[in-house]
């Protein structure tokens, strides 16, 4: 392991990553070193309790590490100011949580437009990219449908349209089958497997679920916050 | 690939979650919209006294009022008539002034009214419509406005008491100011006798020639004359009495106490609803929305409720300050003035109060981290 922060032009690259919870009691990432190449569909896998969401989080600037370097295509997350974490979040990384997280009020259509709205982006490139999202993910159909409406597949197929509208290089994903049935799991993971060779995304899923695992180029397995088959 | 649909707005959004809980929303509108209320029927009741006193100083084309220097209130002030006038009709630029004494008297079952003593020759040339019956013509004839006539409910012909003397009402009549129309007209000498002022008035209408500058004549006569106090508008009204700015005074208060209580109702709600969403918002930051975005849509969400408390409010103020034509006291002196200007204030002061109340959730919003957001349940 070392201290020097690697920076790659795209991709990602954490040296000695470190995030304790309530006090360092709990040390959910802990030294950890990793390399991701830009492009590449990589599957994080553990145990429940490994680290896996955080580790998602830090990669996500959705949190941020104690400790060590972090680079996210050739950004230095460590080193960055609030804003320029904003600017991250809203432009490089789109994140796909596992239990969808649309908001309740707004329709189809509206959820993948947070993020276009968030970025500034005009009234009319918002409409159209969205339509065009959720043709890409097979819902234009239910586009004014609000989540309650929709099945947990198709909620989940709206939160990858909306992690992918602002056209990020990095698509992380955690656990995105987790609440899925295993027919429903398999088309989303064709979807996601799908984009990611399309856009040459990079895509990063956290699983604990060998046949997720199974479809990425690369497996990385995690344990006790730290990655056990030398991913660096 | 067909393009329908709406774009997704801010604006979009704060609507669609202030909808979300309409019992919740509508009640903090109503909490702030009370604040609302006493800010536009004090306002405009307020702007009615000023405005009334306004028409009072410039009735009949009257340039002026010129009063007692040093009067305690402009009841009180006292200025020998003959004397006063002569000296206000020496002062260049002055072309006529007519003395009135003012008085307030219990009449018949009224507890009190207005009356005016004026000169019988100056009666016609006060500038009231007659409305029926003459002007009076011997010392114990009186003519009641219409307001009085309405009150007292004594037409011309009829008799009233007033201090255990009886008179006969002349005529009745009418002006376009509130409170000349709720008050009593008396031949002067026989004003003078009941309030124990003889050769005494309150006050002097005066007129000034044609093209004649009003402010500096008045500037004139307060200089030449440091007894005596020039008032050309209700604005100098301050130097003969303090009521109006006093009235001016309390609608300030109103308002301050309004905007405190209004921005700890907003307050509390859009901390329940900040904390309520503390997960939504830590998705709207995990997608990328700054800080100050998220800043700006809890402001945007108090600045709704705001508005909607200034629509409930000024609508109801303006009923309220509307009602008060009914009451028998305030009608006799003013009438409620309905402008512009106070209900820009209620606006102001509800879109104030909304986002001072909007300060403390929104700072809190803006601190949640996003990792700690998604975990809140």
């Amino acid at each position: 392991m070392s201290d020097a922060p690697t920076v790659h032009t795209r991709g990602i690259s954490a040296c000695g990553l470190v995030k304790h919870y309530e006090g360092g009691r709990v040390r959910a990432v802990d030294g950890l070193d990793l390399t991701i190449d830009a492009g590449e569909f990589v599957a994080i896998c553990g145990p429940s309790g490994c680290g896996k969401t955080t580790l998602l989080n830090l990669l996500a600037a959705v949190d941020r590490p104690d400790s060590g370097s972090l680079s996210v295509d050739g950004q230095v997350l460590t080193e960055m100011s609030e804003t320029g974490i904003d600017t991250f979040r809203r432009v490089t990384v789109g994140l796909v949580f596992q239990l969808h997280n649309l908001l309740p009020d707004l329709s189809a259509l509206e959820n993948v437009q947070v993020p276009l709205l968030g970025a500034g982006v005009s009234r009319n490139e918002r409409l159209k990219r969205a339509s065009a999202l959720l043709e890409r993910v097979d819902l234009l159909d239910r586009k004014d449908a609000l989540p309650a409406a929709l099945s947990g597949g198709e909620r989940q197929r709206v939160a990858i349209a909306r992690a992918l509208a602002n056209r990020p290089s990095i698509l992380l994903a955690d656990e995105p089958t987790g609440a899925l049935d295993s027919r429903n799991g398999q088309r989303l993971l064709d979807l996601l497997d799908d984009l990611q060779r399309e856009n040459g995304t990079t895509l990063v899923v956290v699983t604990h679920e060998q046949s997720v695992a199974s479809r990425a180029g690369r497996i990385l397995n995690m344990l006790d916050g730290r990655m056990t088959d030398g991913a660096a | 690939m067909r393009v329908d649909g709406h774009p997704l707005t801010l604006l979009g959004m704060t609507t669609r979650r202030l909808c979300r809980r309409p019992m919740r929303s509508a009640l903090t509108a109503l909490g702030v919209a009370i604040g609302v209320v006493a800010i536009v029927s004090l306002s405009t009741i307020v702007r009615g006294l000023w405005r009334t006193t306004d028409q009072a100083i410039h009735f009949g084309d009257a340039d002026m009022f010129v009063f007692q220097a040093g009067a305690a209130a402009d009841l009180l002030s006292t200025l020998e008539e003959d004397e006063t006038r002569a000296r206000l009709l020496s002062t260049p630029g002055v072309s006529r002034a007519v003395g009135s004494l003012w008085h307030i008297l219990p009449v018949e079952d009224r507890p009190f009214l207005l009356v005016l003593g004026l000169q019988v020759e100056d009666v016609a040339a006060f500038g009231a419509e007659l409305v029926s019956g003459h002007y009076p013509q011997a010392e114990d004839d009186v003519m009641l406005g219409t307001m009085a006539s309405r009150l007292l409910g004594k037409r011309a012909g009829d008799a009233v008491t007033m201090q255990g003397r009886t008179y006969r009402v002349a005529g009745v009549f009418e002006t376009s100011v509130v409170f000349y129309n709720g008050a009593i007209i008396l031949p002067l000498p026989t004003l003078q006798r009941l309030a124990g002022k003889p050769g005494c008035v309150t006050l002097f209408q005066t007129y000034c020639e044609e093209d004649a500058n009003v402010s500096a004549i008045a500037d004139r006569v307060e200089s030449d004359h440091p007894d005596l106090v020039a008032v050309a508008s209700v604005s100098e009204y301050t130097k003969v009495d303090q009521g109006l700015e006093i009235a001016n005074g309390m609608v300030w208060t109103v308002t301050f106490i309004a905007v405190v209580i209004g921005s700890i109702i907003v307050a509390n709600t859009m901390w329940m609803s900040v904390l309520e969403r503390t997960r939504e918002i830590g998705i709207l930051r995990a997608v990328g929305w700054s800080r100050r975005r998220i800043v700006f849509m809890i402001v945007l969400e108090a600045a709704g409720l705001g508005l909607g408390a200034c629509v409930i409010g000024s609508a109801l103020g303006m009923v309220l300050a509307w009602s008060t034509k009914w009451l028998p006291v305030s009608s006799l002196f003013m009438e409620p003035a309905y402008d512009a200007a106070t209900l820009l204030l209620a606006l102001g002061v509800a879109l104030l109060l909304s986002m001072l109340g909007a300060v403390m959730p929104a700072w809190r919003a803006a601190r949640i981290l996003p990792a700690e957001a998604l975990r809140y349940e």
